[in-house]
């Protein structure tokens, strides 16, 4: 599942328990708890690569599919080391020791940042008026799902 | 975990609105499809560890390392092969190093930034040398017909005790080379007090040797057989292109062969050339002077009257009205602000910047029969790779790039937009091998340029002065924008540099991202947005510290709090430079104790002569942490003199001290340039600065006299290894302004200092 489709759905259940918005800030724990989940997604899919991460942060700002990298493939066997400069191990075998590479593409994490901040806005009401908290926590749905600038 | 399908947006908001829509969804699980994966598993075709790939032994035993990351002064060839040839138990002295090609399918990730080749290849590099020296054993047991568990493997030589036998690597390679790969897990790595050579400090660079005889061959030194030379007259204002030309007086100019118009690319330009009029001759000498020959119009487009002084002023509205995206929040900011005792605020100016490395781009390709062979200083052969098959409409398993050696990058050479100029103009001349040269002004007027940022702080403060709200706003032209079609927001990697994972024990804390258009191309440049952030916070505290009447030392350690381990998602951070954060989580305590150790090298409080002072400030980027303390002396007549920089450094095990060192004082005196002289300024959407006696970096004079670096927290290698080639630098403009001030009372809050001090 893509991040926005989880937003998607926390969007749902918040707009489900809307009705019976009792209780702020139990709702907040449990989207706070996604929120953590999500953060971790976002690090996961953006990767650590400065130039990879903006590569494919911006691909999310378009929609678009990587045009700058390949997908992840097997490994090119049929060329040696530099220069030419082999030696008897460079015939051993074909390549096994393959890493798993990076699967998914780009959510950037904008959405959670702003997830995250409108969140911690509502904590700040919770206890003192549940309907304020509620109604922050739905804008911040709002907020996220609606913004077209933004990666997913 | 829940399946939604075809829920529109509409549907999403009618749900919201009405209050009515109730599914029963069982959430949180948006990452159980996929594993997740961080560090070098995230990263492009990942890691590899496979000893076939990178070790080669030669029957007369030389040990070949092939480096798959860019050395552009680094020190990664020496790093890697240290590691490898330390698990390998290979002698030193018959050690040398190959560079690999761009080949990221075969070799694993090879973009070299991020301050992570060791971070990340620190381990597969251990393997790959200890399943070598096992196959070197397995070969020995074999040929004597002894069990494996009874060879040893030493210094170069392989040895059966019981029976006497002893063989060089050179006589068991061809064996081992016909054996199995062992498997990863049944790898016998060495424990730390095994290391030969990991952690030394006297091994030095492996190609220090050519440095000083000259013989290394840079990206600017390709050659071959009949190569011809190109120069290219750029369009000066992003965007723009060439309306009309004449080239008659060029083609006049001796060794002149040919004129070629390069078209301009679409607006998002990612790392497509910039267009123009390429001069096309027998050396570069004719060349330049068909260049200057050309006579060009330019259109300029919608960039052409970006000028950095209205900019500056633009970024100053955004950040003070306040409507900005809220990325960060902890608290009640605005309820703690308007209730606080005092409030402080101050804006902080940060200039485009230009990476200008010593050796300025420049490519050597040559197509032909359906190929593309390319000789080039990159940091990012595969993309480079890529790039340039899908320009020339090849399999990139046609184009071989030969990365040479870089006369420093500085994230300007992760962009190949150079290197597709020579393929472009090699197709063009049927062929032959074709050389682009960018001149020193070349560079500078068409870099990749750092940011220009405004950054506003404002805090609430109790009645001691210390900060209980905090609300930052930074407005700043986003590296997404060579990628995306005008985006007006920081990218969440960009944000997580210094400002949404800000470790400050502060109950109330916000940040905001107002919008700020590109109007040049941006992109990395050394320590990336850390750099605005660190000069803004760590000045902002040292402010703060004075309003209080405090001892800067006192207060900053203070305000970083107790001793703590921090996960950076929990205080809006989305990046943690791709690490898991369970691992790399934010530690204070290391934060404090670089701190400690670079004040106390100092003799911070020592008493300080007239107009001489010491400044303090530390920064955590790329998972290191770093404190510098810089001491600083102001001239009657404005001029600043550093005599001496302590930098406290803790990036984990110290794998290679010497490049730990190496890069710190880099740092220092990069940073120095930062704080005092660099800049890059727009007027009628042009650069105007042309060379280095305009874009000033420092020299002799206005280096520190001594830079002192202190490695802390090296003493366990269960710890994982932090960046190096990186966070040296953005705390560094912040220690000396805060020395500046300091030393005369004077605040600079917008860097460089040029002439602020001078009366």
């Amino acid at each position: 599942m893509r991040l926005k489709q989880s937003l998607t759905a926390i969007c749902l259940t918040i707009a489900g328990a809307g009705a019976a918005a009792a209780d702020c800030a139990a709702q907040l724990d449990f989207l706070e708890g996604v929120a953590d989940e999500a953060a971790r997604v976002s690090i996961s899919t953006s990767t650590g690569g400065q130039g990879v991460a903006g590569a494919r942060e911006a691909r999310a700002l378009t929609g678009e599919e990587a045009p700058a990298e390949p997908e992840n493939g097997q490994a090119s066997t049929d060329t040696g080391p530099a220069d030419g400069e082999t030696g008897p191990m460079d015939d051993m075998g074909s390549e096994e020791s393959q890493a798993p590479g990076h699967a998914a593409p780009a959510e950037a994490g904008t959405r959670v940042q702003v997830l995250r901040a409108g969140l911690e806005e509502a904590r700040a009401l919770a206890g003192q008026d549940d309907a304020a908290c509620t109604d922050r926590l739905r804008d911040v749905m709002l907020e996220v799902l609606t913004r077209e600038d933004a990666p997913a | 975990m829940a399946s939604l399908q075809n829920v529109s947006r509409r549907a999403v908001l009618l749900g919201i609105g009405a209050g009515a829509l109730v599914l029963s969804l069982g959430l949180p699980g948006a990452a159980q499809e996929e594993p997740q994966q961080f560090g070098a598993d995230a990263m492009p075709h990942g890691w590899r560890d496979n000893p076939e790939l990178f070790v080669s032994i030669d029957a007369d035993g030389t040990v070949t390392v092939t480096v798959h990351r860019s050395e552009m002064g680094q020190g990664v060839r020496v790093s890697m092969a240290m590691v490898v040839a330390d698990e390998l138990e290979a002698d030193w002295s018959r050690v040398r190093v190959a560079q690999a090609p761009g080949d990221e399918p075969r070799f694993g990730n090879q973009d070299t930034d991020g301050s992570r080749s060791l971070r990340h290849f620190f381990d597969p590099m251990r393997r790959a040398g200890s399943a070598a020296r096992q196959m070197l054993r397995e070969a020995a047991a074999d040929e004597w017909g002894v069990p494996l568990d009874e060879v040893e493997a030493q210094n170069h030589v392989l040895r059966h005790a019981a029976s006497d036998r002893s063989a060089d690597y050179g006589e068991m390679a061809a064996r081992a080379a016909a054996g199995e790969v062992p498997d990863r897990e049944t790898l016998q790595l060495k424990t730390p007090d095994q290391f030969r050579y990991i952690g030394r400090d006297d091994i030095g660079l492996i190609d220090n040797p050519d440095i000083t005889a000259g013989t290394t061959r840079y990206g600017i030194d390709a050659k071959a057989d009949g190569m011809l030379y190109a120069v290219i007259a750029r369009p000066p204002v992003l965007g723009g292109r060439v309306a009309s030309h004449d080239a008659s007086a060029a083609m006049e100019i001796a060794g002149v062969r040919r004129v070629v118009v390069i078209d301009a690319p679409g607006q998002p330009s990612e790392f497509q050339p910039l267009g123009g009029v390429a001069v096309i001759a027998d050396n570069t000498w004719a060349a330049m002077q068909g260049r200057e020959a050309l006579q060009i119009e330019w259109e300029n487009g919608e960039h052409g009257s970006y000028d950095s002084e209205a900019f500056r002023a633009e970024l100053e509205e955004a950040a003070r009205n306040g409507d900005g995206v809220q990325v960060r929040n902890q608290g009640d900011t605005p309820t703690a602000l308007a209730d606080a005792a005092s409030r402080f605020e101050a804006e902080y100016y940060i200039p485009h910047l230009a990476q200008a490395p010593m050796e300025p781009p420049a490519a050597l390709a040559q197509v032909r029969d359906g190929k593309c062979e390319v000789w080039a200083c990159v940091q990012a052969p595969q993309v480079t790779r890529v790039r340039v098959a899908e320009k020339l409409g090849l399999a990139p398993e046609d184009v071989t790039v030969n990365v040479t050696l870089l006369g420093g990058g500085f994230g300007r050479k992760s962009k190949p937009d150079f290197v597709l100029e020579a393929a472009l103009l090699s197709r063009e001349m049927d062929g032959a091998p074709v050389k682009v040269t960018w001149t020193r002004e070349d560079d500078l007027h068409h870099s990749f340029f750092h940011t220009v940022s405004l950054e506003r702080l404002e805090a609430g403060l109790d009645d001691q002065g210390r900060p209980v709200a905090w609300l930052h706003r930074t407005a700043a032209p986003t590296i997404g924008s060579i990628f995306a079609p005008d985006p007006q927001q920081k990218l969440p990697f960009e944000l997580g540099m210094g400002l949404t994972n800000m470790p400050l024990d502060i109950p109330n804390v916000r940040a905001e991202n107002p919008q700020a258009q590109a109007h040049a191309r941006i992109g990395w440049y050394r320590s990336v947005s850390n750099i605005p952030h660190a000069f803004a916070i760590q000045s902002f505290i040292a402010e703060l510290a004075h309003e209080a009447g405090r001892d800067p030392r006192g207060y900053l350690l203070e305000v970083i709090g107790p001793a703590r381990e921090i996960d950076p998602t929990e205080i809006g951070d989305v990046w943690n430079y791709g690490e898991d954060p369970a691992r790399y989580p934010l530690d204070t305590g290391r934060l404090r104790r670089v701190i400690e150790v670079a004040t106390e090298a100092a003799g911070w409080g020592r008493e300080m002569p007239d107009r001489r002072g010491l400044g303090l400030a530390a920064h955590y980027s790329f998972l290191t942490h770093v404190a510098v303390v810089a001491e600083v002396e102001v001239t009657d007549a404005g001029d600043v003199v550093i005599p001496r920089v302590d930098i406290a450094v803790d990036c984990g095990a110290h794998v290679n001290p010497d490049r730990i060192r190496s890069q710190m004082e880099g740092a220092v005196v990069m940073g120095t340039g930062q704080a005092l002289m660099s800049q890059i300024t727009f007027a009628d959407g042009r650069v105007q600065q042309d060379n280095f006696d305009t874009y000033l970096v420092p020299r002799m004079e206005s280096a520190p006299r001594e830079i002192h670096v202190h490695l802390v927290g090296g003493d366990s290698y269960d710890r994982p290894l932090g960046g190096v080639g990186e966070p040296g630098l953005p705390p560094v403009p912040p220690a000396i302004i805060n020395a500046i001030f300091a030393a005369t009372g004077q605040r600079i809050r917008h860097l460089p200092v040029g002439d602020q001090l001078r009366a």
